[in-house]
């Protein structure tokens, strides 16, 4: 019983998720300074902000609809963390496991865009309302892709579950005998669509962090602040530990259902019990870390698209590279099956 | 293509920017240098000024005031608030009296510390050459 | 914990994390220019926790250059109401101080403190890139001498207390 209420609040659950999200926020930051050739924030900037965010005044504009406006910001933060309860940390097995909940993690994110929406619908602002609609737009956009690459990976080891599929990872890509030899050389094949599939699944998270290239939904200075410009004080804060905590739950999943997450992956330690849990963590660690680069990388070496170049590359681009990308799983499960 | 070209470079200079010295200055602990002949506060040098006013006309935004209290005395009022740090004083006087030297860090919560009020006596030496 | 060690901790964090918003009121974009490479790497301010922010709503520092010119005044005043406090006003480069280059000029008001109350004035036209670094920082090191215990420089930091705002109806 203590140990499952020292779960929930403490490690892996709220305080753990709060500390990796601060955290996630800093190393963006600090490595989108740095590849900038700029010092960056010191490693407390996310709590000073949080800080003074939470103890700021809150304004509501004329005719805006202030009940909505301070609810919003509070779904989008309880459904982050609630994501992040799935997220496999130092065990193949999240706080929150049951089957197909992958698909109910997706259901979940696809919650941000709509109290985005809303968000900027009840701040009477045609700023808001126009970040509202790209916010909506990119979102239905990059469902379907990120949806599709999980999908293929569902397919290539047989499960609808984060756990199983963490776990099983490894064993479906190279299936070994006993002696930890690789049965089939046709699975290095797997690398090819694996490849594709992590591409689009980075760039949809990419897309679901408003982060450049697919910014427009929040483009400072263009759309003033798109859906979030009129929050002010505790609902901004609400937002912004949203979107780290999201930061952490995307780079997570990236890491369980393509990297392996905690998995050692090709190398066979035998440990026992707690041990198997610290190398474990540190091997989630890792991943997510190189994850975390991959993004930054990403975000910083990308300008801001357009709108409706956003629409069209996900549409005509990523969503037919995660359908090749499922082809080619099946392709390869019908001849090695 | 071209286009994935300056990806590529721009990737490789991202890449090198995170290994490398950044190349910001610490401001408040160390400084930039100045180049030369940067045009900063004016400064008065009371004892050269002979209260001809010719900078007071030339100067542009009404920085410099001068209150001629009788034929050889007046208080020379300079208020860098509204100076635009244009040099004409400078140039204008005869005598090398105004200088604007390279201090900048003027930055300041009330507008009476921009005023300097200085008491000129006129001792009517001209300078030589 | 009692009251004024949150006060404290507000006080801390709001020093170490000023989002400033820059609002041209009637410049000649000199000044726009200097403090577009206060924010270039060569001056990096992420590292005091400034961060540029597009909405006035989320900033707690308003950065102003140019004095105000008379279709500019009423929108400055109605940017400033709406800002959530605790809030700040820097004015940037010498025509925001007092009148600068402009003046005399009939359509200008010369100076932000004409409109609104102003923490911090940067004279220069323009001023440095560092001097504008060091006249923001310089209203942190203000802020951060506040007396927490006398009740007027408390208002200044503080709006534990205060319940929030509607702003009024915008009228043109
Ligand atoms: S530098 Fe120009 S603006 Fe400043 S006092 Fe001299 S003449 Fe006037
Ligand atoms: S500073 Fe030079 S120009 Fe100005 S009043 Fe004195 S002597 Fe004349
Ligand atoms: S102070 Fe000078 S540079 Fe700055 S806005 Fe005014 S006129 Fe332009």
């Amino acid at each position: 019983m203590i140990i499952e209420i020292v779960k929930i609040f403490v490690f892996p659950g709220i305080a753990f998720i709060l500390f990796m999200a601060f955290f996630s926020s800093w190393m963006v930051r600090k490595i989108v300074a740095r590849m900038e050739n700029r010092v960056g924030p010191p490693f407390l900037q996310p709590y000073y902000d949080m800080g003074k965010l939470l103890a700021k005044q809150r304004v509501y504009p004329h005719e805006s609809i202030a009940s909505i406006m301070h609810l919003m910001p509070m779904i989008q933060l309880g459904v982050a963390i609630l994501i992040a309860l799935f997220m496999p940390v130092y065990s193949p097995k999240g706080i929150l496991s049951f089957d197909g909940d992958v698909y109910f993690i997706l259901f979940l994110i696809s919650i941000h865009g709509a109290t985005a929406y809303f968000v900027g619908w009840a701040s009477r602002n045609p700023y808001t309302i126009s970040g509202a609609g790209r916010a909506v737009m990119t979102e239905i956009s990059l469902e379907i892709p990120l949806a599709v690459s999980i999908a293929s990976m569902g397919i290539m080891t047989k499960s609808i579950r984060i756990s199983e599929m963490t776990e099983k990872l490894g064993i479906s890509m190279f299936p070994r005998t006993e002696t930890g030899e690789i049965v089939n050389k046709l699975t290095w094949l797997y690398l090819i669509p694996w490849t594709i599939l992590i591409i689009v699944a980075i760039y949809s998270a990419i897309g679901a962090l408003e982060l450049s290239p697919f910014s427009a939904p929040h483009a400072e200075t263009e759309i003033v602040h798109g859906w979030s410009t009129e929050l002010t004080g505790a609902d901004l804060a609400m937002t912004e530990m949203a979107d780290m905590v999201n930061l952490f739950n995307l780079s997570a999943l990236i890491t369980a259902i393509f990297l392996g997450g905690p998995r050692t992956g090709l190398i066979i330690l035998n440990l026992i019990e707690p041990w198997t849990y610290v190398i474990g963590f540190l091997f989630f660690l890792m991943k997510f870390l190189l994850v975390m680069f991959i993004l930054s990388y990403i975000y910083v070496l990308s300008g801001r698209l357009r709108i409706d170049q956003i629409i069209s590359a996900l549409w005509s681009y990523f969503l037919p590279l995660s359908l090749i990308g499922m082809l080619l799983v099946l392709i390869l499960e019908t001849i090695g099956g | 293509m071209t286009s994935l070209i300056g990806y590529l470079s721009a990737s490789k200079q991202a890449l090198k920017n995170l290994f490398s010295k950044p190349v910001t200055v610490m401001f408040p602990a160390e400084h930039v240098s100045l180049p030369k002949g940067y045009r900063g506060t004016p400064v008065l040098i009371p004892e050269k000024c002979t209260l001809c006013m010719k900078c007071e006309r030339v100067c542009p935004t009404g920085a410099i005031l001068i209150e001629k209290l009788d034929k050889k005395n007046g208080y020379f009022t300079i208020d860098i608030g509204k100076c635009c740090y244009c040099q004409e004083c400078e140039k204008a006087c005869n005598f090398d009296a105004i200088h604007l030297i390279d201090k900048w860090l003027t930055a300041s919560d009330n507008k009476e510390d921009f005023v300097t009020k200085h008491f000129v006596q006129r001792n009517g030496k001209k300078k030589e050459e | 914990m009692s009251d004024q060690q949150l006060l404290e901790i507000v006080k801390n964090a709001l020093i170490k994390s000023p989002w400033v918003s820059h609002l041209n009121c009637g410049s000649c974009n000199g000044c726009d220019i200097e403090i577009l490479a206060v924010l270039t790497p060569r001056y990096d301010v992420e590292r005091f926790g400034i961060k540029l922010k597009g909405s006035p709503r989320h900033a707690d520092v308003l950065l102003c250059t140019g004095s105000v010119t008379r279709s500019m005044a009423p929108r400055l005043k109605r940017i400033y109401n709406q800002m959530a406090d605790p809030k700040f006003v820097v004015a940037v480069g010498s025509c925001a101080t007092n009148w600068g280059v402009f003046h005399n000029c009939y359509n200008t008001l010369g100076g932000i403190d004409k409109v609104v109350p102003v923490a911090m004035y940067i004279p220069g036209c323009p001023p440095r890139p560092e001097a504008i670094v060091f006249g923001v920082y310089k209203l942190l090191l203000k802020l951060a001498s506040l007396d927490l215990e006398k009740q007027e420089e408390k208002d200044s930091v503080s709006n534990l207390t205060q319940e929030p705002i509607r702003s009024e109806e915008v009228t043109t």
